[in-house]
């Protein structure tokens, strides 16, 4: 099993986290949760430990698994970032797509959304290119 | 690499649809409605056409990225198609849900019914490229 670098898995999901933070946060914060429906209370319901606790390590293993599969292949840069890229394109975004759409969650919903994982996953591409795999 | 097969991808995709129909049918209906605060009224705001062609458009594509995804692979054994299938639904699909459905305060349950649902239907769609080649 090839696996990456503990460094680079933990830098590729903190990168994603730390995007997180700006793309929730002053990017697309506000129309996030006008469009999510959720209130200040609601915002606020989650222990914020156990928040970004659970969330980092969502991070964390889907890094693990991309370091996986980048080092099964070895790629160069560019293909690195296009595997990265289309995972979340052909994989995360349909599926997403699919729950928004019978969930009747609305457009601008959906962007915000598919628009932050095509990010992350870039970040994690990025890194997994600087610091290799 | 771009060699795939057309049947399997409709098969995958008519799969998806079908395995969602039991999901969010007569399996967890109830239960998904109850935790997505979705009520039969609201079921009726956007064209059933609408939903259930995009949500057929997506299925397509994703099983096609899928089905490019294995064929880089060389065409391996059903065995590992599946597993490669179900790896992806589990580390990638399966953690962006859980990203996103914790910010948004999401029940634990309508987590495990709409990341249950793609792991399930991944395994599958893996099986019918395994099978189908």
């Amino acid at each position: 099993m090839e696996n990456a670098s503990l460094l680079a898995i933990l830098v590729a999901a903190l990168s994603g986290f730390l995007i997180g933070g700006v793309w929730y946060g002053p990017l697309f914060g506000k129309a996030w949760q006008r469009e999510a429906g959720l209130s200040q209370e609601e915002m606020g319901a989650t222990n914020p430990i156990k928040l970004f606790g659970l969330t980092f390590l969502f991070s964390v293993l889907s890094a693990v698994f991309l370091g996986h599969l980048l080092g099964h292949v070895s790629p160069a840069p560019r293909i690195t970032m296009m595997i990265s890229v289309g995972i979340a394109i052909g994989f995360i975004i349909p599926a997403f797509g699919t729950n928004y759409l019978f969930g009747r969650k609305s457009g601008t919903l959906f962007a915000i959304d598919a628009g932050y994982w095509i990010v992350f996953y870039a970040a994690m591409g990025a890194v997994f290119i600087i610091l290799g795999v | 690499m771009w060699e795939i097969s057309w049947l399997a991808v409709i098969l995958s995709a008519l799969v998806t649809f079908l395995v969602g129909g039991l999901w969010y049918g007569p399996l967890f209906l109830k239960t998904w409605q109850k935790e997505a605060g979705i009520t039969d009224v609201s079921t009726k705001t956007r064209h059933p056409a609408y939903i259930f062609g995009g949500a057929f458009l997506l299925n397509i594509f994703a099983a096609y990225i899928l089905g490019h995804v294995l064929a880089t692979y060389g065409q391996p054994p059903a065995n590992i198609d599946i597993m490669i299938a179900f790896g992806i639904a589990a580390s990638f699909i399966v953690t962006a849900f859980g990203v996103n459905y914790l910010f948004a305060g999401k029940s634990l349950k309508l987590f495990a019914i709409d990341a249950g649902y793609w792991v399930v239907t991944y395994s599958l769609m893996g099986a019918i490229f395994g099978y189908l080649g």
